[in-house]
């Protein structure tokens, strides 16, 4: 892949978003997944830490110790040298699902504007290894793609106020599993019962960026019966990680 | 029941704050973290805890209506800064301990910090800080993920919040005699971008040149303004990216929304500029009804100001001085002030 053009924009005084394009693609993502663990290795004095977005990196900084064109200076050759692999190899990851109406309340809705049944929806998003473009907005919370064009379906005009944590959730080609209750402007289509986000456990994230993720169908006893395991912590996480 | 503070009344939104949670935003963490820096770094340093480490010492971060608070604890040290509001303490005796000054109080000491009206934040610091669990190297409360701090929220009635340091070893005070001015000015600058690009020459001119009130709709995540709307000429859509705190994000109203310390650490709107991070402190202190006007600074300009702001606030620090705790000996350290006769105006 040729050196991608890129471009930096200020966020402050404190951090600069290193822009790789204004569209979401798979490449591009590693590249920018690939310079932050390159950042992370080369130290530069003053960037406190990395986050990687869909299409752009934002760098950190502390401008006591760095200027911005200190940092542009020093961030340019690592963009330029080829991507380095990262601190981890993609885990690969099975996600079970149920899509029952009642943890399901938008998939009519779904269906509708994307010109698909329900089943052929359901079926759709258990078809697509998704990419774990990167985790965002609550803590752990992945952002994963891509759906078939069908599903490139808007937002909600109006966001509703909460969802359930383990809401997963579409729009725009790409699918979100929610990690703590909160407001969405998505369209929920599935409910897990595995906790992706949980302090009390070893590895509260399940996620990192760059991970695969399948979605597997689940009916109703079985998402009761998980969910009982979850809540009494007897549930084996083991199981959701694929060879 | 350990020994500590115990929450006789919890003030209206009263929460365990340091100075944020570094390193985890890759992994969705917010950076929580205090709202007012400055004060909180003065908050702390009175009561003599170090400041040497990137995240500080725990402090609760008061919002318009302070706390009521027991002593549990054989004695605490307790210093209160970022207004002007005095700490009471209302049993078994009544005093009265004026903020930017320590002071040690004894079990069974009931005091509070009443109604805040002339900043939107203040900190209350404990020598020592709270015993309280660091989640992501944070004492840090993210109310918005229910995690850090004191049970991951505010404080509630009946709360015990254990200290590091039950007994206060410390026989001497410290005092902050000249506290900074407060800077009622509305000019809060900011560097354009990251997606000024999305907006029109005449949205550019609309957020520059016209003012903005702080809404009622303003907490720890964002401050919603009320004035003109700033019109979009690319959408009100992006691809999400990296958000920091002062990003001035604005949705398809056009009303900008101020991104604050619990900020999610990814949005999709896009942001038109962002808050300077010497300025970050004083738009924590804004309240509903603030008037703002933005004003643009390069980034240069706004590292040159990080550099004074910087030297400024270690001389502050440098400026607190010991005394014995005796009221003579405070007494006498204010009216060389010349604070308590008032007859100068500094």
């Amino acid at each position: 892949m040729a050196t991608p053009d890129v471009q930096y924009l200020s966020s402050g005084d404190t951090a600069l978003t290193v822009q790789f394009g204004t569209v979401i693609e798979r490449e591009l993502n590693s590249r920018i997944v690939a310079l932050g663990h390159s950042i992370a290795q080369a130290a530069i004095a003053g960037v406190s830490e990395t986050l990687p977005t869909y299409r752009s990196l934002l760098v950190n900084y502390d401008p006591l110790v760095v200027t911005r064109d200190e940092l542009v200076a020093q961030l340019q050759p690592l963009i330029e040298s080829p991507p380095e692999a990262g601190d981890a190899a993609p885990a690969h990851w099975q996600i079970p699902v149920c899509f029952d109406s009642d943890l399901a309340p938008d998939l009519a809705h779904v269906a509708a504007a994307s010109g698909l049944d329900e089943n052929e929806v359901i079926k759709a998003m258990l078809e697509v290894t998704h990419h774990v473009y990167m985790l965002g907005f609550a803590p752990g919370q992945p952002y994963m793609g891509d759906l078939p064009p069908a599903l490139n379906i808007p937002r909600r005009e109006n966001p509703v106020a909460r969802v359930e944590k383990g809401s997963v959730v579409t729009a725009t080609g790409l699918t979100i599993i929610y990690a703590v209750p909160n407001p969405t402007g998505w369209h929920v289509v599935g409910r897990t019962p595995v906790e992706i986000f949980n302090l009390a456990r070893e590895e509260a994230i399940l996620f990192k960026p760059g991970d695969k993720v399948r979605l597997s169908r689940i009916e109703r006893d079985e998402f009761d019966e998980l969910t009982a395991q979850v809540d009494d912590g007897s549930f084996d996480m083991t199981r959701l990680r694929q060879p | 029941m350990s020994a500590g503070l115990e929450v006789i009344s919890p003030g209206l939104m009263t929460s365990v704050q340091d100075r944020g949670r570094f390193g985890y935003q890759a992994l969705g963490i917010s950076v929580s973290g205090a709202l007012d820096t400055d004060s909180f770094d003065i908050a702390n340093a009175l009561v003599g805890n170090e400041s040497g480490n990137k995240v500080g010492t725990g402090a609760l971060e008061i919002r318009m209506l302070g706390p009521t608070l027991k002593v549990t604890a054989d004695s605490v040290t307790v210093a209160l800064a970022g207004t002007a509001t005095a700490i009471e303490v209302v049993a078994p005796e009544r005093e009265v301990i004026s903020a930017c000054r320590s002071v040690t109080l004894l079990k069974g000491q009931v005091f509070r910090v009443g109604a805040v009206s002339d900043s939107a934040v203040c900190y209350l610091a404990v020598h020592g800080g709270f015993d309280l669990p660091p989640i992501y190297g944070s004492q840090s409360t993210c109310m918005s993920a229910g995690f850090g701090g004191f049970h991951g929220r505010i404080l509630e009635k009946g709360d015990c919040l254990p200290l590091r340091q039950p007994v206060s070893g410390s026989s001497s005070q410290r005092i902050l005699r000249r506290p900074p001015d407060p800077d009622n000015s509305p000019f809060i600058r900011v560097v354009a971008g990251p997606q000024d690009d999305y907006f029109s020459t005449a949205g550019i001119k609309t957020f520059f040149e016209t003012g903005y009130t702080v809404s009622q709709a303003v907490n720890r995540m964002g401050m919603r303004l009320e004035g003109a709307a700033v019109t979009h000429e690319k959408g009100y859509n992006i691809a999400s990216d990296g958000i920091v705190r002062g990003a001035i994000q604005v949705p398809g109203n056009g009303l900008p929304i101020i991104l604050m310390a619990d900020c999610q650490t990814t949005g999709g709107y896009p942001k038109i500029a962002t808050v300077i991070s010497s300025d970050m402190p004083k738009l924590g202190r804004m309240m509903p009804g603030a008037d703002i006007r933005f004003k643009a600074v390069s980034v240069g300009e706004a590292e040159a100001v990080a550099r004074e702001r910087h030297e400024r606030q270690a001389a502050l620090i440098g400026a607190i001085e010991r005394f014995s705790g005796s009221v003579e000996q405070l007494e006498h350290l204010l009216m060389t002030q010349n604070l308590i006769s008032g007859v100068t105006a500094g």
